[in-house]
Formats: structure tokens, C-alpha cells, sequence
């Protein structure tokens, strides 16, 4: 259970004080699929970050599973972020140097796993998303929609509490991205409860429910029709 | 995350950039090199000096007069005269053997070709004192310098120099030094012993000291007291006893200046090494540009990899993890190039040592101190971009492109 109460950010840029989220509550429960949709400039962003334990608010209370994590140290958000939160990048964010499984591998590092257990937990994870036989290339060797494959495999090992995807899509044509969406679909029918932000209406309407942010505020909190997920087909790799 | 890992990723981000790494490496191999190649130089050297002056003479003690004080550059040298050497021996039982030396400048002559030489006087001790071998003839005997005989034994140089092949044994030569000139009898050659500092005895001529105080000078009185110790130990009684006498008869203790041949060492040896330690310095300045080196090569690459930071510190890497990746960096980097400039260092040590002539000399303690000053280099001058590295703020740097 992911519960944002009051979560206020305040920037101040010299003189000047910008509240890139004003007031924001909701929460995401266990299994649960939010997508959170909005303009530029409408507080996804800042709200992501804080999400993903990247950022703390200025005010407000954040609990993660019970756990009050708005007030904690760099390194406390860091383990928070390393056990509980897999980021999907727009970008990919996968490092040039190390080859797939060393990618995926990372969060386990950080986790002080030993090298054959991280091994098998990321090979697992890479078998999960359907690239088993991609391990060994680099980044550079493979393509978008793989890479992008890549990532949710390295955000799945450490089993977080969230999936956080920021515009997980948005570097893929259509076709591409429609496979990391289904993955997803996947790995929430399995349990995994995903945070998405974007700013595509047909990507938000994959989740259950749509958080809807205009100037840095809750807007509308948009329940979809359930029988959509029935509509999503079935789950192909590519 | 472990110690090993943090290590591999430097190795892996290090050999990415193989050519930046190589450069920054090998400020520290010039800077390591440089200390242990100076340092082993300084200590070749000193061995060198040290058994120069060994080859001086076997437990020589030198006395030489003091400029008398108000005096307008005039010495104690008057006391300095054929009696006291005997008076010496007399009252310093340590002391085996004393040889009045004196010296002029001047040149021998013989069947038309004429050599430049330093003139000294001497007698039979001397020869043992400072370890003259004869490689032809004779040496200078008592009987010649009781009767100031025109007796000569030329230095190896000085023989080969006025007399070629030829067998000068025998022969007649002149020397003239100012006013003075005479006609001597060559009754031996010594054998080479090349120059030591100052002198070379090649190409000195030796005649006995009562010639050259009565034929050859003005001056009626020995430059210097050659003496010889009994033995390595009682040196330093020797020239206690020596000064003590010495201080009687001049009335007061400054008059003459006592140095045994291991004060000389002593000396010396402070000497080189406080050169040494210069010569080390300076090339400890260039292992700190190397240091700087590393510090720039490191804030490089902490601005490239910003994302990388950023993504790190998303998937759970804390301050710590990122601060440590680059300190071990900046270690490998270091340690690196200690290892290769250690090596340089050594061979550039024997080189010089080569070189010159001196005994090779690398000092083990020189190679630790210039790895582990490498290495606290690369800690000090990494943990400045490490730190910048690990306060990175994880959305700015995620942002970052």
C-alpha cells in the first residue's frame, strides 16, 4: 500500500517560490495500476521523483507500505529505492559498459547479493522478459524495444513493492511500445503493482486507474472500466 | 556493494578509456620514477664518495692550520714544522705514523717535453698512509729525506706524459715552480689510482718534504700533517690526542683543525644526503603535478558519467557506494602507475649508476616510500571528484545529457 497524504514541493528559484505540487494525495494499492497523466509543467515529474524516492517533499507524508519515508537520509532513500522501487526509464538508462545481465545485475550489487545468486536472479529476470539469450550483449548491440526490456527486467530483481515507468513508451514506435506495455500488463496480472506516468491518454488507459495532475494538483482521480484489461489480448514476445 | 565488485567496475570504466587512462597513469609512473631514480642516484653516489674516500688512505688523519684570527690571512701555518710531525707521534700514542706534507704548483721538464704538475712533498709514511702503490722503482726512502736528496717518483700520468713507453728509472728531470729550479733523479713510478676529488696523484711528483721546503719554496714550512691512526677504532682517540698535544703548543685549541678520514665520511655522507632529499623533493613535486593529473582526469569523468550517477543512485547505490567506485578508481590509477615508475625508477637508478661509474644502489625503503606516497597521492587528489561525485543529487543527475 502506497499512500501520498498532503505531498507539497516547493522550489524556490532565487526569490521566487514554485510549487510544483500543491496539496497532492492518493494511494496505490497492493497489486494495484495507476497511470498518472498530465501536461507538461503539470507536477508528473516532481511527483515521480518523490514517488521513486529520488526527492523528498517539502511537506506532506509519504508512506511506503506502512513506512513513513518523506523524512529520511540520502542513504535510507537509497536502500528504499534499491529493495522497493524498480524505475522504468523513458531514456532506458542502461549502462553502455556493462552487458545486459551486468545491467540487471546492478540493483542486486547494490543489495550486497553474492555473484551466483545475483546471476541466477537476474538471468530469471531477463527469462521473464523474454531476452534469456540477449545476456551477453551490450547495450549498443540490441534494440530500443529490448533495451526497454532490459530495464523492467532489472527494475523486477530485488521483487519491488513499485514498478515506477515514466513514459516507458516514449522513445518506441508503437509497435515496440505495445509489447512493453503488454509485459507490463503481464507483470501486474502477476502481482506487480505499477506507477505510470505519462502524458498519452491510450498509454494511461492501461491501468485500472488514472491520476489526472494539472498545476502541480490532483485535478481528477479517473476509475476505468475494468472490462478494458479484457481487451488488452494477450501477451506476445517479440 | 563488495570490494571486489567496486574494484572490477573501476577496471571496466578505467580500460573504456584506455588512452585517458594511460596518460593519467603515467604522471604518476614519471613521478614515481623520477623519486626512486633520484634517490637511488643520491645513494649510488654516496656509496661512491664513501669509498673514495676510503681509497684516500687507511685511517688517515689530516691536520691542517687555521687562519689565526685578526691576523690578515696569515695561519698557524709557521708552526707547522719537520720537528713537530716527530713531536706529534711522541705525544699520541694512537697515532702509528705522521708524514709532513707540503705542495707547490709547478712543472717538470725532461728531454724537451715539459708537464704541468702539483709538486708534493713528503716522506716514507706518506706512501703508507694513503696507500700509494710503486709500479716501478722505489718509493722515496728516510735517507733521502734526512740528506734532502734530489730524488723524484712520478705519478703514472706525469711519467707516461714526459717519457711515453720509455723506462724513466734513472733519468733526470728538472722542475720549476717560480724562482725555483733543480734537477732530480726519477727513482720510481706509482701505480694509477685516478683522481680522488680535488687531486689527481697521476700526475703529482713526489720528492722528499726537506727538498721541497729548501729547494723548492720560500716557505719553510709544511701545509699538512698526513696521519695515520693505529687503527680503524682508535681514530678518535687518535685525533683527541692529536688536538689535545696540538693545543699545547699553539697556546690554544682553534689553531689546527683535526679531521679523521671517517669525520670525513660522516660529512660527506650528510652531504649527499641532504642532496639526496633536494633531488628527491623535486621529483616529488612532479609525482604531485601527476597527483593533479588524476584529480582531472577523475572530475572528467565524473562529468560524463553523470547519468551513469544518476542511474546508479536510482537503482539503490548510496553516497558511500558512488564514493567509493571513484576513490578506487583513482587508486587503481595510482597504484598503477607506481608499480610502472617503480619499475622505471629502478631501471633508471641503475642507468644513471651505470653511467657514472658508481656502485648500483636502489633502496628498498625509497620503492615504499614512493609506492605508498603514489598511492596516498591517488587518495588524496581522488577523493575531491569522488566527493562531488557521491553528493550528486539523483534527479539532477538523471536529468543530466
Amino acid at each position: 500500500m502506497i499512500n501520498l497524504e498532503n505531498i507539497t514541493k516547493v522550489y524556490s528559484m532565487g526569490s521566487v517560490e514554485v510549487r510544483a505540487l500543491d496539496d497532492v494525495s492518493f494511494s496505490i494499492s497492493d497489486g494495484d495500476y495507476v497511470s498518472i497523466m498530465g501536461p507538461s509543467g503539470s507536477g508528473k515529474s516532481t511527483l515521480m521523483h518523490i514517488v521513486g524516492c529520488l526527492d523528498r517533499p517539502s511537506s506532506g507524508r509519504y508512506s511506503l507500505q506502512g513506512e513513513d519515508v518523506s523524512k529520511l537520509d540520502d542513504t535510507e532513500l537509497a536502500h528504499v529505492r534499491n529493495k522497493r522501487i524498480g524505475f522504468v526509464f523513458q531514456q532506458f538508462n542502461l549502462l553502455p559498459r556493462e552487458t545486459v545481465l551486468g545491467n540487471v545485475e546492478i540493483p542486486l550489487m547494490y543489495a550486497g547479493v553474492g555473484g551466483k545468486e545475483r546471476r541466477r536472479i537476474a538471468t530469471e529476470a531477463l527469462a521473464r522478459v523474454g531476452l534469456a539469450d540477449r545476456m551477453h550483449h551490450r547495450p549498443a548491440e540490441i534494440s530500443g524495444g529490448q533495451k526497454q526490456r532490459v530495464a523492467i527486467a532489472r527494475a523486477l530483481v530485488n521483487s519491488p513493492s513499485l514498478i515506477l515507468a515514466d513514459e516507458p513508451t516514449g522513445n518506441l514506435d508503437s509497435r515496440t511500445g505495445g509489447e512493453i506495455l503488454a509485459i507490463l500488463d503481464k507483470l501486474n496480472a502477476e502481482g506487480c503493482t505499477i506507477a505510470l506516468v505519462t502524458h498519452d491518454r491510450s498509454v494511461a488507459e492501461r491501468a485500472r486507474r488514472i491520476v489526472h495532475l494539472r498545476d502541480g494538483a490532483v485535478e481528477r482521480i479517473e476509475e476505468l472500466d475494468v472490462e478494458r484489461s479484457a481487451e488488452r489480448g494477450p501477451v506476445r514476445w517479440a | 556493494m563488495g570490494i571486489a565488485e567496486t574494484i572490477g567496475v573501476a577496471l571496466r570504466n578505467l580500460w573504456a578509456n584506455k588512452l585517458r587512462t594511460a596518460l593519467s597513469v603515467l604522471g604518476i609512473v614519471i613521478g614515481v620514477a623520477s623519486v626512486i631514480t633520484m634517490i637511488s642516484a643520491g645513494s649510488s653516489a654516496q656509496k661512491q664518495i664513501t669509498s673514495d674516500i676510503s681509497a684516500l688512505g687507511s685511517n688517515m688523519i689530516m691536520v691542517t692550520p687555521n687562519l689565526k684570527p685578526g691576523a690578515q690571512g696569515r695561519s698557524y701555518q709557521h708552526l707547522l714544522t719537520m720537528s713537530l710531525a716527530d713531536q706529534i707521534q711522541a705525544a699520541a700514542p694512537a697515532i702509528s705514523a705522521v708524514s709532513p706534507v707540503a705542495q707547490i704548483e709547478g712543472r717538470i721538464i725532461a728531454g724537451g717535453f715539459s708537464a704541468p704538475s702539483v709538486i708534493t712533498g713528503i716522506t716514507p709514511a706518506y706512501t703508507r698512509i694513503v696507500n700509494t702503490r710503486i709500479a716501478l722503482g722505489r718509493s722515496l726512502i728516510q735517507s733521502e729525506v734526512d740528506a734532502a736528496a734530489h730524488s723524484i717518483v712520478l705519478g703514472s700520468e706525469a711519467a707516461s706524459d714526459l717519457f711515453g713507453s720509455e723506462d724513466p728509472i734513472g733519468r733526470h728531470v728538472a722542475l720549476v715552480s717560480g724562482d725555483h729550479r733543480a734537477v732530480f733523479t726519477v727513482v720510481g713510478v706509482t701505480e694509477s689510482k685516478g683522481a680522488l676529488f680535488w687531486a689527481n696523484s697521476d700526475t703529482q711528483a713526489f720528492i722528499p718534504v726537506t727538498t721541497l721546503l729548501y729547494r723548492m719554496s720560500p716557505f719553510k714550512r709544511v701545509g699538512t700533517y698526513f696521519c695515520q691512526a693505529s687503527s680503524a677504532q682508535a681514530a678518535e682517540v687518535a685525533v683527541a690526542q692529536v688536538e689535545r698535544f696540538l693545543a699545547s703548543v699553539a697556546g690554544t685549541p682553534d689553531a689546527f683543525s683535526v679531521a679523521s678520514q671517517a669525520s670525513l665520511i660522516d660529512a660527506i655522507k650528510q652531504v649527499t644526503a641532504t642532496m639526496t632529499l633536494l633531488l628527491g623533493t623535486i621529483a616529488g613535486i612532479s609525482l604531485v603535478v601527476g597527483g593533479i593529473g588524476i584529480m582531472n582526469t577523475l572530475l572528467t569523468s565524473v562529468a560524463e558519467r553523470t547519468r551513469e550517477i544518476g542511474v546508479r543512485k536510482s537503482l539503490g547505490a548510496c553516497n558511500r557506494d558512488i564514493l567509493l567506485q571513484f576513490l578506487s578508481e583513482a587508486l587503481v590509477l595510482s597504484m598503477l602507475g607506481g608499480t610502472v615508475g617503480m619499475l622505471l625508477g629502478w631501471l633508471g637508478g641503475a642507468g644513471i649508476a651505470r653511467i657514472a661509474g658508481w656502485p648500483i644502489s636502489v633502496d628498498l625503503s625509497s620503492v615504499v616510500a614512493a609506492v605508498s606516497f603514489s598511492t596516498a597521492v591517488g587518495l588524496i587528489f581522488g577523493t575531491y571528484p569522488a566527493l562531488q561525485a557521491s553528493r550528486m543529487d539523483p534527479v539532477q543527475a538523471l536529468r543530466y545529457e
